[in-house]
């Protein structure tokens, strides 16, 4: 079984050592803290620093590297460590200065630091022990960190620090605490008391002695689990290794560095806001338990795993070189021929061909491919070599593997098939998806692109299978005229430098090979000044996203507390009642017992049918 | 007739109901007009003693019965009425019984909907970027010509 809650810590000291319950001027305020909210920016007693990470070893030394410091942090913490063996994780700890004989709340040595923050992790496994999963966190375990605060009180002779703890499992509070801890006349902080709660962070320091080995009692932590049955309490020992060097604890809970006693007050984590990242919400009801099985009527029952529909693979068509020229020129290339294009003595020599110069030109676009080159050739207009050169491309169409997806389970179970799914293709659209074509599959989505029209085709394959395919147009027609000879053509230059960052067109139609069409050998008997091939308007999709997504939309399942228990879970297996337990309802039965009376049996049937439960 | 006076704690719809013989072995007699699936027995016993008693077991009838009052007829002497409890007297022959389960705590197929889960109105929603986006851009030149 997998769960998953979430818990926000707090902390705040009474001055006046009145205690919980009556904390008349706290310094923090316990219900803003989690949201690192200032109280009073007046006072000295809270410093918020967003992302200001502390060092675990010394936190005096702060470091502005924030990827330094995260790094570090991720290298010391265990997640991945069982429960049993370890902490949960850290996720909210204070530093208490434990020097001797506080007495002046001026005193910066006399402050505590403490440093709180809201994260989330996923508990998966069995509660006991927990096996926390490392993976929504793997390269930044604050990624699921909104905030890291840090804020500093005073912790003189007297003062009573009380923290707190809210659990929440769903969103739903279901548990909180708090312990109270005083601060002695030599600076250590004692728990003196707690509320009662069942998950708990308990935290006892004694006064350290350098070179001594603390029993198991110096540092403990308790927690019980969402609808465990009793309270698990780990303890660690304190090792001092001459003031100097520190190890960490059994459980890398507490660590010294010289007078200074870092204690970490997190006893869970959990799920804080699981809707940024649904795919690590742990399933409250993925059982292990028997399924009805597929079949029925004259059917084999046998569901074919594979579509019938393989990828076609890549297209291996002529058309280029025989009666056109495809290059794939540069920026410069492109000036080059311009410029002798429209050079007096070339222009005259090549009307004496066709009617302008451009016509010769079919198509000059921008594609969303490199292309595969061949030689760099002079570039042949009509019956006119030109001295410009660029890159000859010889190969019509390419293909562009985008990748492959795989989605689990959410629920593993029917509301997985509640699931929206909407598939971005760049250059074609979204587009939805069935759950049941996408749901524990591998998606796969590759482009087969028509470099002459760009016309391209998007194939979406399920597990080797393609499953669908959609047509748009990812060619971005750069517009050439003759109005003006050699501004213009410059002027193109401009635009098709910036066209390659800029415009495409979309949508779903089917390709068309607009650039041909628009523009031709077949010359017009006018000489028209405004001729063009392609447009900007429809390339829109130039400046969309070039990675397709998929966007999952997951129903959010509103589970109240023990619904098994009251009124089971939907079942429709034929089994023998004896095998069950618990809450149980019966479709149908013909139940057989020995000296019943028909009333009885009806009665029998009926307590069945409205639901009864076995011992 | 024979009679066990218990105190049950189960629920009224459980198999295998946990009891306490609050008298184990107490003797009375059917009141006239009784039926067995709704007896009224008499015992010699105070109605006060009887406080904590709920459930019986009739030997003769070889079933559990739910009490559902006791009145007390004269000093020392009460009717115990009782309803009997079919799933407990049967419960071996109901345990033993194979069924079509409809709903069950461990027993389940999650694959069906037979509209027991409530959702929210708001989906969860989150994005899967597959790995590799459309590459870079490239000019194409197409011209006429051999």
């Amino acid at each position: 079984m997998a769960y998953g809650w979430k818990a926000h810590y707090g902390y705040y000291i009474d001055p006046n050592g009145t205690g919980h319950g009556t904390l008349a001027s706290p310094y923090l305020d316990g219900k803003n803290i989690s949201d690192c909210i200032l109280t009073d920016k007046n006072t000295k007693y809270f410093i918020p620093e967003v992302d200001d990470l502390p060092q675990p070893h010394n936190v005096v030394a702060h470091s502005t590297d924030r990827e330094l410091m995260r790094e570090r942090f991720r290298d010391e913490r265990h997640i991945g460590t069982p429960v049993s063996q370890g902490i949960t994780d850290w996720r909210y700890f204070s530093l208490f200065p434990a020097q001797p004989s506080p007495s002046s709340i001026n005193d910066q040595d006399y402050w505590s630091y403490i440093y709180w923050s809201m994260c989330q992790i996923t508990l998966e496994g069995n509660y006991s022990p927990f096996t926390i999963v490392d993976q929504p966190y793997k390269g930044n375990p604050f990624r699921w960190c909104p905030k890291l605060c840090k804020a500093m009180v005073p912790t003189l002779y007297g003062h009573v620090a009380y923290t707190f703890v809210y659990l929440y499992e769903w969103g739903k509070l279901i548990d909180q605490g708090g312990n109270l801890y005083t601060v002695g006349s030599t600076g250590s902080i004692t728990r003196v008391g707690s509320q009662s709660f069942s998950a708990e962070s308990r935290i006892r320091i004694n006064s350290f002695t350098s070179g001594t080995s603390y029993g198991a009692a110096d540092f403990v932590v308790c927690y019980k689990a969402p609808n465990a049955q009793t309270t698990s309490c780990y303890s660690v020992q304190v090792n001092l290794n001459g003031g100097a060097v520190y190890s960490w604890a059994v459980f890398n809970g507490l660590t010294t560095v010289n007078n200074y006693v870092v204690t970490y007050l997190g006893v869970d984590n959990g799920q804080y806001d699981f809707k940024s990242d649904p795919g690590e919400d742990p399933d409250p009801y993925a059982q292990t338990g028997e399924k009805s099985k597929p079949g029925g009527g004259g059917g084999t029952g046998v569901i074919p795993g594979i579509s019938p529909t393989p990828y076609p693979g890549s297209v291996d068509l002529l058309g280029v070189g025989a009666f056109i020229n495809v290059y794939t020129p540069n920026a410069a290339d492109l000036l080059a021929l311009a410029g002798e294009m429209w050079a007096p003595n070339v222009v005259e020599l090549i009307k004496g061909y066709v009617l302008q110069p451009m016509d010769s030109i079919i198509s000059l676009h921008v594609m969303p491919w490199p292309l595969v080159g061949g030689q760099r050739m002079p570039i042949k207009l009509g019956f006119y070599t030109a001295t410009a050169t660029a890159i000859e491309v010889d190969q019509q169409y390419y293909e562009h593997d985008c990748g492959t997806i795989h989605i689990d389970e959410i629920w593993g179970s029917y509301l997985d098939y509640k699931c929206r799914f909407s598939l971005f293709l760049p250059f074609i659209g979204s587009i939805p998806l069935q759950p049941e074509d996408v749901i524990g599959k591998d998606i796969t989505v590759k482009y087969m692109m028509n470099i002459l029209t760009g016309s391209v085709v998007a194939y979406v394959i399920r597990d080797d299978a393609v499953i669908a395919n959609f047509g748009g147009n990812c060619s971005f027609q750069i517009p050439l005229t003759g109005a003006d000879k050699s501004n213009l053509i410059s002027g193109i230059i401009g635009v098709a430098g910036a066209a390659v960052n800029g415009l495409a067109t979309g949508g779903m139609t089917a390709p068309v090979a607009a650039g041909i069409a628009s523009s031709s050998l077949n010359t017009a008997m006018s000489k028209t000044t405004y001729q063009k091939a392609g447009g900007l308007g429809a390339n829109t999709a130039y400046m969309g996203i070039r990675t397709p997504y998929l966007t999952v939309y997951v129903p959010n399942m509103c589970l109240p507390d023990d619904q098994n228990g009251f009124i089971g879970y939907p079942s429709y297996i034929t089994d023998t009642l004896g095998n069950q337990r618990g809450y149980t309802e019966v479709y149908k039965s013909h139940i057989h017992a020995s000296g019943a009376s028909e009333e009885e049996l009806i009665e029998i049937e009926n307590l069945l049918s409205s639901g009864v439960i076995i011992a | 007739m024979n009679i066990t006076l218990y105190n049950m704690t189960s629920e009224a719809n459980c198999i295998g109901k946990t009891k306490t013989a609050v008298y184990p072995t107490m003797t009375g007699y059917l009141r006239n007009e009784s039926s067995r699936n709704n007896p009224v027995i008499t015992i010699e016993a105070s109605a006060g003693g009887l406080s904590t008693c709920n459930y019986m077991y009739i030997e003769e009838f070889n079933r559990y019965y739910f009490v559902t009052d006791i009145v007390s007829v004269r000093t020392g002497v009460v009717d115990i009425y009782g309803k009997v409890d079919v799933l407990e007297s049967f419960k071996t022959d109901i345990l033993n019984s194979k069924v079509i389960l409809k709903r069950q705590r461990d027993n389940w197929n999650l694959y069906l909907d037979d509209g027991s889960f409530l959702t929210y109105c708001n989906d969860y929603m989150y994005t899967v970027n597959f790995p590799t986006a459309i590459g870079s851009d490239t000019y194409v030149l197409v011209t006429a010509g051999y």
